[in-house]
C-alpha cells in the first residue's frame, strides 16, 4: 500500500503548486474492448443456460445443479472483474481502492458463508431433528389480501393452506376472474388433479423454457425432505423425479 | 530543546487565532454558526452533548427497570412503571409496559449512545487534531451525519411517544412484525435505527480517509496516536458492518408493511435468517463499542503513567484483528436457534477474539509497571475499565463455550457480561476520556476531588449492580423478565441499590462538569503533560483550523523519555535521569 | 497508455476569468487538489463498499432460500423472460461504457463529448427501467405473480414461490431504486457539464458518479444469472 506516501507531501503546500499526479488516461480502445468482452461475457452465459435446456430436453442429460450455478456466478465474476479494473480503473488506480474493494469481497464472502454453513447444514447432525425442521409454507394465519377479497365477495370459505393453494383455491372461486380481468385465466386450466402429477404444471408459465425432466437435484434439498411432507397438504411434486 | 518544527502554510488568510469557542457575534448569530458549522470540533461537542442527554434518558429507562424489579410483588404487577411512567391496563398492560421501558433502554443505548459515544464525540474532535489535520476528509459529510443522527433519534422518539415498542433492541422476527401493529411503532423505531446506521457510515467513512490521506507530514501509520488505530479500526467495521443492518431492518420494514416473507415461517421464510442477518451487524458493532473504548484506555494509560507504551505494535494491530475476527463470530449470539454445524464453527471461532483483546489488556498492565503513575480521576477510570473490561472479557469466553452458553443463554449472566463490557468498558473509558479532554475541549479544568468522589460512586456502584447478576444468571433468572421467583430477591434488591449508587455517581460528575464549564480554572494548554499533538501543537482550547501552522512530527506519541512535554511550566513533568552510555531504556 | 500530467503554473490573478474547472481550488484542509481527488475517491470506495455489503443482504436471502427451496426458485427463475433481461444486461453495459468514456472525455477537456456520453447513459438508465416495468414488473404484477401475501397466481407449483418473489421483488427493486438515484445524479452532472464546471484538472463529480454506476451495473451482472438463467 502507498500509505508512506502520504509523508512524502513535507514541502509546503502553496495551493496547486505541489500537484504532480499522473491521471491515467484509459485509451479509448481499451474501453471499447472492454463493453465487447462484457458483451461476449454476457452473450456466452445466456446461450449456456440456454444449451443446459436444450441438452436436457434432447438427450436427457440433466447437468448437476451446482455445475450450471458454478459456471453462472464464475462468468459473473470475470464480468465483474473486468467491469472493476478497466471501467472503474483500478488497475490504473491507488492500490488502496483494490484493497477496499477486496475486503469489502471478503467480508461478504464471509457473510454468506457463514450463514449458508449455518442455514444449509442445520438438520445434518441430529438426524432426529431434521423432522421438525419444516421448510414452511403453511400458510397459518396468514391473510392474504386476495384470497379475503374472494372470500368476502362469495362468500366461500377458503382454509388456510399454503399460500400458493390458497390464490389457487381463491382464483377458481373468484367470479371475477372469466371477465377478462387482469390475472384472467381460463377456469377449467385450474380444475386438474392435484394428484395427477404428469399433468399438472402444463399450464404454469414455468414450463415455457423448462425442461421435461426432473432438474431438482436431491442432494441440494434439505434433510427430511424426501418423505414428501413438506406441502402444508401432505402432497408433493413427485412428478419432477 | 525544541524537537517541533512548523512549516508555513499558504492560508494565511485563514487564520481565525480565537478559539473555536469564541463565540462569531450575538446570540443567534452564535446559533446558527453552530448549527451550520463544518468544524470538526463543534460537532464533536454537539454530539457530546446530544450523547450525554440520551444517555441521561436511557439511564431513566434503566433505573425504572430497575425499580420494577426491585419489589415487583409490593405492587401491582408492572406496578411502579405503570403508575409513574405509562398508563396501561391491568396485569398484562403493566408487563407491557416493563417490556416498552426495557425495550426503550437498550434501543437508546445501543443505538443512540454507544455506538455514536466514542467515535462521534472524542473522536470528532481529536481524531484530526491527532494526527495534525485541519478536519476531517469530508466535513459537510461529518455535518449530514450529525443531522442524520437527529433525525433518526427523531423516528425513535416518535415510537416513543406513540407508546414505544416491546421487541427488546434486536427485533427479532417473527414477533417485531406481526406483534403490536398499532401507530406502526415498530416500523418508526426500525426506521430510526436504519437512518442511524446512515449517520454511523459517514462517521466511519470519514475517519478511515481521514486517517489515510490527512496525516501530518512526517507522521507515519506507526507515528499516529493509539487514540487513532482504535478508531480506525471501529471506522473500518462501521463501514463494512452497517450496511448490512440497513439491508436487514429495510427487509424488517418491507416484511412488516408488505408482508414480502423473507423472515416469515408462513410464508416459507426463515426467522433464524434474520438472526443471522442481524448479528452480522449487531456482533462487530459491539467491537464499534468496545474499540474506540480501548482507544481512550492506551491515551490514558500512556499519559498517566508518563511510560512509552508498552508494544505499541501488538496494541495497534490487535486492533485490526479485533476488527477483523468480529466480522466472523457473530454466529455465538445464536447459539440456541441455529443447527449444531454453525454453532460449533462460531463457538471455536469466538475464542479467537481473546487473543487480541488480551494482547491489549497485557501491554496496558505492562504499561502501568514501573510508570509514575498519577492517580487523577481519568487514570481511575482506567485502572476501573482493566478490572471491568478483565471480568467482562472472561465471562465472555464462558459465553462462547457452546455448552455452557445453552445454559446460560437468555440469563441475567449475559446481562451483566455485556454490561460489564459495554458500560464497564466502552462507558467507563468515556467518562474517564471526557476527564482527560475536558480541558481542551472547553478550555477549563474540573474540580478533581469530586471527580474522584464521582468515580467512587460510579465504580462501587456499578459492581453493586450488576455483579449480583452474575450470580442470579448462573442459578436461572431469565432476562428480560417483570417478575420473579422469591429465591432472586436479595439479588435483585442489591442490583436496584446499586443502580442508585450508579445514579449518584453520574449526577456528581454532571454537577462538576456544570461547574467547571461555569466557574472552572482556567486550563493550561497541556495539564498532562502529553505528547499528542492536540496538546502539544494547540492552545488551551484549538483555534478554528486547529493549527497556526501545519505540524510536522518528529517524535512517537509516547517517548516520555526522551521529550520535555511541549507547552509546560519547565519542571513540572521533570524528565528521568539521563542513561549512562550504551544502557536502554524498557 | 497516454497519461496527463495536470502541473499548473498560474499564480492566481486577483480577476480570474479562467472557467470553473480551471480556478477551482479544494478545500482548505486538503494540499491540493490531488490531494483532494485521491481523498474523495477513497470515499466513494467505502462508499460502493457499503452499497456492495447492502446488496449483499439480498444475494444472501438469494442463496439461503435457494438452498433452503430450490423447487421454488427453478420453478421462479422460469417464470422470468430471459430475453428482457437479456436487453436489459445489454443496456446496462453500454451505460458503463459510455460514462467510462464519458470520464475519459473530462480528463481530456471534451465537454461535448462528455454531455453526449451523459445523455446517451441517461437515455440508457430510463431505457432499463421502462422496459423493466412495462415488459416485467407490469405483468408480473397483473398475473399475481406478487411477493408474501399479494402472491395470486394460480398455477404455481412449489409452495414457496411467493418466497421466491420476494426475493426477487426487493432485490429487483432496491436496483431500480439505485438506478433512479443515478438518473438523477446524472441529470445533475449535465447540468453542470452545461455550465462548463467539468475540465480536465477537476472532474470529481463526474469520476465518483461513475463508480456508483459501474457498482449497480454490477449489481445487475449477478442478478441476471442469479435471477434470470440458472436453472
Amino acid at each position: 500500500m502507498s500509505e508512506q506516501a502520504a509523508t512524502s507531501h513535507a514541502e509546503p503546500h502553496l495551493e496547486d503548486h505541489a500537484e504532480h499526479h499522473e491521471h491515467v488516461i484509459v485509451p479509448k480502445m481499451t474501453l471499447q474492448l472492454t463493453l465487447a468482452v462484457l458483451v461476449f461475457f454476457t452473450v456466452l452465459t445466456v446461450l449456456l443456460s440456454m444449451g443446459e435446456a436444450w441438452i436436457a430436453n434432447e438427450f436427457d442429460i440433466v447437468i448437476p445443479q451446482l455445475v450450471n450455478v458454478a459456471i453462472a456466478l464464475s462468468i459473473a465474476s470475470i464480468k465483474t472483474t473486468v467491469v472493476v479494473m478497466f471501467f472503474m480503473q483500478l488497475k490504473y488506480d491507488n492500490p488502496l481502492n483494490t484493497m477496499v474493494f477486496i475486503f469489502t469481497v471478503l467480508t461478504v464472502l464471509f457473510f454468506l458463508g457463514f450463514t449458508m454453513l449455518d442455514l444449509g447444514f442445520r438438520g445434518s447432525i441430529n438426524r432426529f431433528e431434521t423432522d421438525y425442521i419444516k421448510n414452511g409454507g403453511s400458510g397459518h394465519q396468514l391473510s392474504m389480501p386476495y384470497v379475503e377479497d374472494v372470500m368476502e365477495r362469495t362468500g366461500i370459505q377458503i382454509p388456510a393452506d399454503a399460500p400458493t393453494a390458497m390464490a389457487r383455491a381463491a382464483r377458481i372461486a373468484d367470479p371475477d376472474n372469466v371477465k377478462g380481468k387482469p390475472g384472467y385465466v381460463k377456469v377449467k386450466d385450474l380444475h386438474h388433479d392435484d394428484h395427477d402429477h404428469g399433468h399438472g404444471h402444463e399450464h404454469s408459465d414455468a414450463g415455457k423454457s423448462r425442461p421435461g425432466h426432473g432438474i431438482t437435484i436431491t442432494a441440494l434439498k434439505p434433510e427430511g425432505d424426501h418423505d414428501g411432507s413438506r406441502d402444508g397438504d401432505g402432497h408433493d411434486d413427485d412428478g419432477e423425479h | 530543546m525544541s524537537t517541533i518544527e512548523s512549516l508555513p502554510t499558504g492560508h494565511a488568510h485563514d487564520h481565525h487565532d480565537a478559539s473555536y469557542l469564541t463565540p462569531k457575534g450575538g446570540f443567534w448569530t452564535t446559533i446558527i454558526d453552530w448549527a451550520t458549522t463544518v468544524d470538526h470540533k463543534k460537532i464533536g461537542v454537539m454530539y457530546l452533548v446530544a450523547i450525554l442527554v440520551m444517555f441521561f434518558l436511557g439511564g431513566v429507562a434503566a433505573l425504572a427497570v430497575r425499580m420494577e424489579l426491585f419489589a415487583p410483588t409490593a405492587f401491582e404487577a408492572g406496578g411502579v412503571i405503570k403508575n409513574q411512567v405509562l398508563t396501561g391496563d391491568g396485569l398484562a398492560g403493566g408487563y407491557q409496559n416493563y417490556n416498552r421501558v426495557m425495550t426503550l433502554h437498550g434501543l437508546i443505548m445501543v443505538f443512540l449512545v454507544i455506538v455514536p459515544s466514542v467515535p462521534a464525540s472524542l473522536g470528532n474532535f481529536l481524531l484530526p487534531l491527532m494526527i495534525g489535520a485541519k478536519d476531517v476528509a469530508f466535513p459537510r459529510l461529518n455535518l449530514a451525519s450529525w443531522y442524520i443522527y437527529l433525525f433518526g433519534s427523531m423516528f425513535a422518539i416518535l415510537a416513543v411517544l406513540l407508546g414505544g415498542v416491546d421487541t427488546g433492541w434486536t427485533f427479532y422476527t417473527p414477533y417485531s412484525t406481526t406483534t403490536d401493529a398499532e401507530y406502526w411503532r415498530v416500523v418508526w423505531m426500525v426506521l430510526g435505527a436504519f437512518i442511524l446506521g446512515f449517520s454511523s457510515i459517514f462517521t466511519g467513512l470519514n475517519f478511515v480517509v481521514t486517517v489515510h490521506k490527512l496525516r501530518a507530514p512526517g507522521m507515519g501509520w506507526f507515528d499516529m496516536p493509539l487514540f487513532v488505530w482504535g478508531i480506525y479500526g471501529a471506522a473500518v467495521i462501521q463501514v463494512l458492518a452497517t450496511p448490512v443492518v440497513g439491508i436487514t431492518l429495510l427487509l424488517m420494514i418491507f416484511e412488516r408493511l408488505f408482508r414480502v416473507g423473507v423472515f416469515d415461517p408462513a410464508l416459507g421464510g426463515d426467522p433464524v435468517l434474520f438472526q443471522h442477518f442481524f448479528w452480522f451487524y449487531s456482533h462487530p458493532v459491539v467491537y464499534v463499542m468496545i474499540l474506540p473504548g480501548m482507544a481512550i484506555m492506551s491515551e490514558l494509560i500512556a499519559v498517566f503513567s508518563r511510560k512509552k507504551i508498552f508494544g505499541y505494535r501488538a496494541v495497534a494491530f490487535s486492533s485490526l484483528a479485533i476488527a477483523g475476527i468480529s466480522f466472523i463470530v457473530w454466529g455465538h449470539h445464536l447459539f440456541t436457534s441455529q443447527g449444531p454445524v454453525g454453532a460449533a464453527v462460531f463457538s471455536a471461532l469466538t475464542f479467537l477474539v481473546a487473543i487480541p483483546s488480551a494482547v491489549k489488556v497485557f501491554n496496558w498492565i505492562a504499561t502501568l509497571y514501573k510508570g509514575s503513575i498519577d492517580l487523577k480521576t481519568p487514570m481511575l477510570y482506567a485502572l476501573s475499565f482493566l478490572f471491568l473490561f478483565s471480568i467482562g472479557g472472561l465471562t465472555g469466553i464462558y459465553l462462547g463455550a457452546l455448552s455452557v452458553d445453552l445454559q446460560l443463554h437468555d440469563t441475567y449472566f449475559i446481562v451483566a457480561h455485556f454490561h460489564y463490557v459495554m458500560m464497564g468498558g466502552t462507558i467507563i473509558a468515556f467518562v474517564g476520556g471526557i476527564h482527560m479532554w475536558w480541558p481542551k475541549m472547553f478550555g477549563r479544568m474540573y474540580n478533581e476531588f469530586w471527580a474522584r468522589i464521582g468515580w467512587a460512586f460510579v465504580f462501587v456502584g456499578f459492581n453493586v449492580t450488576f455483579f449480583p447478576q452474575f450470580i442470579m444468571g448462573s442459578q436461572g433468572m431469565p432476562r428480560r423478565y417483570a417478575d420473579y421467583v422469591d429465591e432472586f430477591t436479595i439479588y435483585h434488591v442489591i442490583s436496584t441499590v446499586g443502580s442508585w449508587l450508579l445514579l449518584v455517581g453520574f449526577l456528581i460528575h454532571l454537577f462538576v462538569f456544570l461547574h467547571s464549564l461555569v466557574a472552572g480554572k482556567k486550563a493550561p494548554p497541556n495539564p498532562w503533560g502529553a505528547l499528542t499533538l492536540e496538546w502539544t501543537h494547540t492552545g488551551p482550547t484549538p483555534i478554528e483550523h486547529n493549527f497556526h501552522h501545519e505540524p510536522v512530527v518528529t517524535h512517537g506519541p509516547y517517548d516520555y523519555d526522551d521529550v520535555p512535554p511541549p507547552q509546560t511550566r519547565p519542571g513540572e513533568f521533570p524528565m528521568p535521569d539521563p542513561l549512562p552510555e550504551g544502557a536502554e531504556r524498557h | 497508455m497516454s497519461t496527463i500530467s495536470t502541473d499548473s503554473g498560474h499564480g492566481g490573478p486577483a480577476q480570474d476569468e479562467r472557467p470553473y474547472h480551471e480556478q477551482y481550488h479544494a478545500a482548505h484542509h486538503f494540499r491540493n487538489r490531488d490531494h483532494e481527488f485521491d481523498a474523495v475517491k477513497m470515499g466513494v470506495w467505502l462508499f460502493l463498499a457499503t452499497e456492495i455489503l447492502l446488496f449483499s443482504g439480498m444475494f444472501c436471502a438469494y442463496a439461503v432460500f435457494r438452498m433452503l427451496h430450490p423447487e421454488a426458485f427453478i420453478n421462479g427463475s422460469h417464470y422470468l423472460d430471459v430475453e428482457y433481461g437479456l436487453i436489459n444486461t445489454l443496456v446496462l453495459l453500454l451505460s458503463s461504457y459510455t460514462v467510462a468514456a464519458g470520464v475519459r472525455c473530462a480528463q481530456v477537456g471534451d465537454l461535448r463529448g462528455l454531455k453526449r456520453n451523459i445523455l446517451i447513459t441517461l437515455v440508457c438508465g430510463v431505457a432499463f427501467l421502462a422496459i423493466k416495468g412495462i415488459f416485467e414488473y407490469g405483468p408480473k404484477a397483473m398475473q399475481g405473480k406478487l411477493p408474501g401475501v399479494f402472491f395470486s397466481y394460480p398455477n404455481a407449483h412449489d409452495p414457496n414461490e411467493p418466497l421466491w418473489w420476494g426475493v426477487y421483488w426487493v432485490a429487483t427493486g432496491i436496483h431500480a431504486s439505485h438506478v433512479i438515484v443515478g438518473i438523477g445524479l446524472f441529470i445533475w452532472l449535465y447540468l453542470r457539464a452545461n455550465k462548463k464546471h467539468f475540465g480536465p484538472r477537476h472532474y470529481t463529480a463526474v469520476e465518483g458518479v461513475g463508480l456508483y454506476w459501474h457498482i449497480v451495473d454490477i449489481v445487475w451482472i449477478f442478478l441476471f444469472p442469479m435471477l434470470y438463467l440458472i436453472h
